[in-house]
């Protein structure tokens, strides 16, 4: 081995070479006075800084926070108190009376054009597509990509977040 | 890994809170130490320590078998870390927009002052590295992993570990010498 074989130094002291390697890196070692310095500087700098990261310890009382930050936790309903599932779809439901109450005309004049208009659009529709193939072909083609790309990045989020 | 503690994490996957509470107990020192040495702040560590705890509680029953548990829990701290340093450096970015940029010369000139008369400790030198070189040098000299086991936690070939690790370590070599000359 007659080129230094910086890119084995880390390995040969983390004992991940294979029995080959290190031993032409044993006989290079024996040899090159400056890639045997760089053996022993990293080693002492690798022994340094497990140390110094050894002597680094959780805060006291950090145990207990976690237990109690668990039990909270445990103890908060999954999705809604069994009062607030109770009391939202009765909020809501107050909410439609009283709108229906005070605008009820508006509303239904509303419905009712909402109405024609889908009843119209739905016939206009129907129309071209069956005068022109290409265009519900195209249709049904972007709306199936649509379903698959949202149903990859769906389960890619859900994927990350459980990580 | 021994026997005891593969019972332990078992039992913890059924739900057991006190089979979990002897897990925090383990590995506690241990999830802190890579919270740290990653952020470099106390009260940031421990807040990821905690949240990484809350949500191995959480998918503790969905972990596959027991004898990756430990490489599992360092995923999570380290993705937890990741999203952190992410958001710290949108908030930097953030706050340097609205900064006048004579405002920013000085502190930065204040900044260089402050690095001059301080001791280059490991920290500070592991400070100045890439986030993928302080996270290498972490795994494997601090967490004690071997090649294969970060390779897989990384998702990246076992050469790559290698190249990775023995830049990181070249890296803050450079950056220890640096700040020793700077003294």
């Amino acid at each position: 081995m007659k080129e230094h074989p910086f890119e084995w130094i880390s390995a040969y002291i983390d004992e991940e070479l294979d029995p080959a390697e290190r031993q032409r890196m044993d006989l290079h070692l024996a040899q090159c006075e400056s890639c045997f310095d760089l053996v022993t500087e990293l080693r002492d700098m690798k022994n340094e800084v497990a140390m110094h990261y050894e002597r680094i310890e959780a805060p006291e009382g950090m145990e207990v926070r976690i237990l109690q930050a668990v039990e909270a936790v445990e103890r908060k309903p999954s999705t809604l108190t069994k009062a607030g599932s109770l009391s939202i779809p009765l909020i809501g439901l107050t909410v439609l009376v009283a709108l229906s109450f005070f605008y009820g005309s508006i509303l239904v004049k509303l419905i009712t054009v909402a109405v024609k208009f889908m009843v119209t659009a739905a016939y206009v529709v129907s129309h071209v597509a069956s005068s022109i193939p290409a265009v519900w072909v195209t249709a049904l083609a972007i709306a199936i990509g649509i379903s698959l790309l949202s149903g990859f990045s769906l389960r890619r989020i859900l994927r990350s977040t459980t990580q | 890994m021994d026997e005891e503690l593969n019972r332990i994490i078992r039992e913890a996957r059924r739900g057991s809170k006190d089979a979990f509470a002897i897990l925090v107990h383990r590995f506690k020192d241990h999830v802190y130490r890579y919270a740290y040495g990653m952020i470099g702040d106390r009260m940031e560590a421990e807040d990821i320590a905690q949240e990484a705890f809350l949500k191995c509680f959480a998918a503790l029953p969905r972990l596959e078998n027991e004898f990756s548990f430990v490489s599992w829990l360092n995923r999570i701290v380290s993705n937890l870390c990741a999203d952190r340093l992410r958001k710290r450096s949108k908030e930097r970015l953030k706050a340097a927009s609205v900064e006048a940029l004579d405002a920013i010369e000085i502190s930065s000139a204040q900044e260089q002052q402050r690095v001059r008369n301080l001791k280059m400790t490991i920290e500070e030198a592991m400070k100045q590295l890439s986030l993928d070189h302080r996270q290498i040098i972490l795994l494997h000299d601090v967490q004690g992993f071997r090649y294969e086991e970060i390779a897989r936690m990384l998702e990246i070939p076992v050469g790559t570990v290698k190249s990775r690790l023995n830049s990181a370590r070249l890296a803050l070599r450079l950056a220890m010498r640096r700040g020793e000359e700077e003294e």
